[in-house]
């Protein structure tokens, strides 16, 4: 994959956030391309809000240089007008009605498609002359899909924004955002704990941990990274040899191990000696990973 | 709409256009809080006090002069604490509402201030027409002085400034009070808050310690209503500037 120079909308170095003596963001290099979803993993209390709160100018880095479609982002009106950030927690005026939310939206960016937004109120089932304050967690979330969503701005960030909603107003989030992403392309990035159900979605994956950035890589590199074998424990065990195993499994007799990548020999050798080869879970990849970087810098 | 219509090639396009307007018209979003709740309370009060001096007149036959008594009220005073109110929320909610939107924190308090200062005229108009009927229905047929206490002064040019001074000191201090909240925390807002009770404080004990109280008092007499209404503008603009600066580094976090 080749990037121009204007590929890029996003460089930061070294970038750092310090509360205290608390590093939430501890010198993250990263470098975020147009037209493509990022998926921003890691733990709670990783860091990927802190730095969510960075990129979009809501929060003031300690250190380290940032920018956003070619500015520090931080009260520079031409930048943030091209960014949109969903967060959890977001709060809204007290006198606030769902409608109130949707109407003012409009204002601030750009490219609201009003009738998307229209069609995505009855896709999740909105009241909207309900206060903000009484709608339930997961109505409260779909508001900021919502937005999110109808606002197509050229960068838009979810932090976490699916909490309090089913499994099918999930799934109804993740197919809206890959049918519009295809039609009107543009940057995502999607901060999540639910590793496994936007692993599809997931174009390139950022794996964020105790504030450093730990894994920056493509989603198909990733996967390719690593396999899993699964077959009897004695056929695993025999073709494992002195391998580095990230994940293991088992049930009785049978096995199930995840490697570090394999080449094409040694797929055929696994093949051949009577193992099945399975894509790897991201989730797992992750879970590996981090727990990893916890003993190194234990 | 195409890719290329989201992202345009070049840079140049209306770089950094001003989200004030956008500001402004969130506060209209909904009106209620704005716009209809303050009349609808003051409409109350207004009941409330016309049934008291219906109370008051009907229990004290023979007496016939009530204003004098009537125009120590303070209630319209309430309407200054809700401006306060509105402003310390503003600083908070629609603060963190209006950043989530992108809109920058300039743009954001630029905004506020010109809603708060528009707030204040009308406020200001609205009571002084209502003073203008008090004093034309010689107090709705009461005596009442709701609209015309004495602490507004005795003639109409003095009253609109006082009010809307009074308007003006309350919001901004008002926004400066939210801004410290959202900038800083409880803990900021306690400090703050000393800092300014200190403040007041020292000017009593340096008023007492060169035995002035009785020339401060003289000055107080001279300059009520008005010269105190201008002289509140100095803390007014104070606030206001540096609301401003807090803000201005002001992360909404939680």
């Amino acid at each position: 994959m080749t990037a121009t120079a204007t590929d890029s909308i996003v460089r930061a170095a070294g970038l750092t956030r310090r509360f205290g003596d608390v590093t939430a963001v501890d010198g993250v290099d990263v470098e975020i391309r147009r037209d493509r979803i990022y998926g921003l993993l890691g733990r709670n209390g990783a860091g990927k809000t802190t730095l969510m709160h960075l990129l979009t100018g809501q929060d003031f880095p300690t250190g380290g240089t940032l920018e956003v479609f070619g500015h520090a982002p931080a009260e520079n009106a031409g930048v943030l007008q091209q960014l949109c950030f969903i967060k959890e927690s977001q709060r809204y005026p007290d006198d606030f009605k769902v409608k109130h939310v949707l109407r003012s939206a409009p204002w601030f960016f750009e490219n609201w498609d009003e009738d998307f937004a229209a069609r995505l109120v009855d896709d999740f089932e909105l009241p909207m002359n309900r206060r903000i304050k009484k709608v339930s967690r997961g109505q409260l979330s779909a508001v900021g899909v919502i937005v999110g969503l109808a606002s197509r701005a050229p960068l838009t960030f979810f932090d976490e924004p699916y909490l309090g909603l089913d499994a099918v107003a999930r799934q109804i989030f993740y197919d809206r955002l890959l049918a519009d992403y295809a039609e009107h392309p543009r940057t995502v990035v999607l901060s999540s704990h639910l590793i496994d159900e936007v692993a599809n979605l997931l174009e390139h994956v950022l794996v964020i941990d105790r504030g450093r950035m730990i894994l920056d890589e493509s989603a198909d590199d990733l996967r390719e990274s690593a396999t899993t074998l699964v077959g009897s424990r004695q056929k695993v065990e025999d073709f494992l040899g002195s391998r580095e195993v990230l994940h293991r499994e088992g049930i009785g007799g049978l096995a199930s191990v995840t490697v570090a990548g394999l080449t094409a020999e040694e797929r055929q050798a696994a093949t051949a000696a009577g193992l099945e080869l399975a894509p790897v879970s991201l989730q797992q990849l992750v879970v590996h990973l981090t727990r990893t970087s916890e003993k190194e810098f234990a | 709409m195409t890719a290329a219509a989201i992202h345009p090639a070049a840079p140049a396009r209306r770089y950094g256009s001003s989200r004030i307007g956008s500001v402004i018209r969130l506060y209209f979003t909904n009106p209620m809080t704005i716009a209809v709740t303050p009349f609808i309370v003051l409409a109350s009060i207004f009941v409330l006090n016309l049934a008291i001096w219906v109370i008051v007149v009907v229990s004290s036959p023979g007496n016939t002069n009530f204003a004098e008594g009537f125009s120590y009220s303070g209630a319209s005073a309430w309407i200054f604490f809700y401006m306060a109110v509105v402003a310390i929320q503003a600083m908070n909610n629609t603060f963190r509402l209006a950043l989530g939107y992108g809109a920058t924190r300039r743009d954001f308090y630029l905004g506020s201030a010109l809603v708060f200062v528009a707030m204040s005229v009308v406020f200001t108009a609205v009571i002084t027409i209502l003073g203008l009927l008090e004093e034309v229905t010689d107090g709705w047929g009461l005596q009442g002085r709701m609209f015309t206490p004495v602490y507004f002064g005795d003639n109409w040019g003095v009253r609109i400034a006082v009010i809307l001074c009074l308007f003006l000191f309350f919001t901004f201090t008002g926004s400066a009070f939210g801004a410290v909240f959202v900038r800083w925390g409880r803990n900021g807002l306690l400090i703050f808050g000393g800092i300014l009770l200190a403040i007041v404080v020292a000017i009593g004990l340096a008023i007492a310690l060169l035995d002035a109280w009785g020339p401060f008092g003289s000055w107080l007499d001279a300059n009520a209503p008005l010269g105190l209404a201008l002289w509140s503008l100095v803390p007014s603009a104070v606030f206001g500037v540096a609301g401003f600066f807090i803000l201005r580094g002001a992360t909404p976090k939680s």
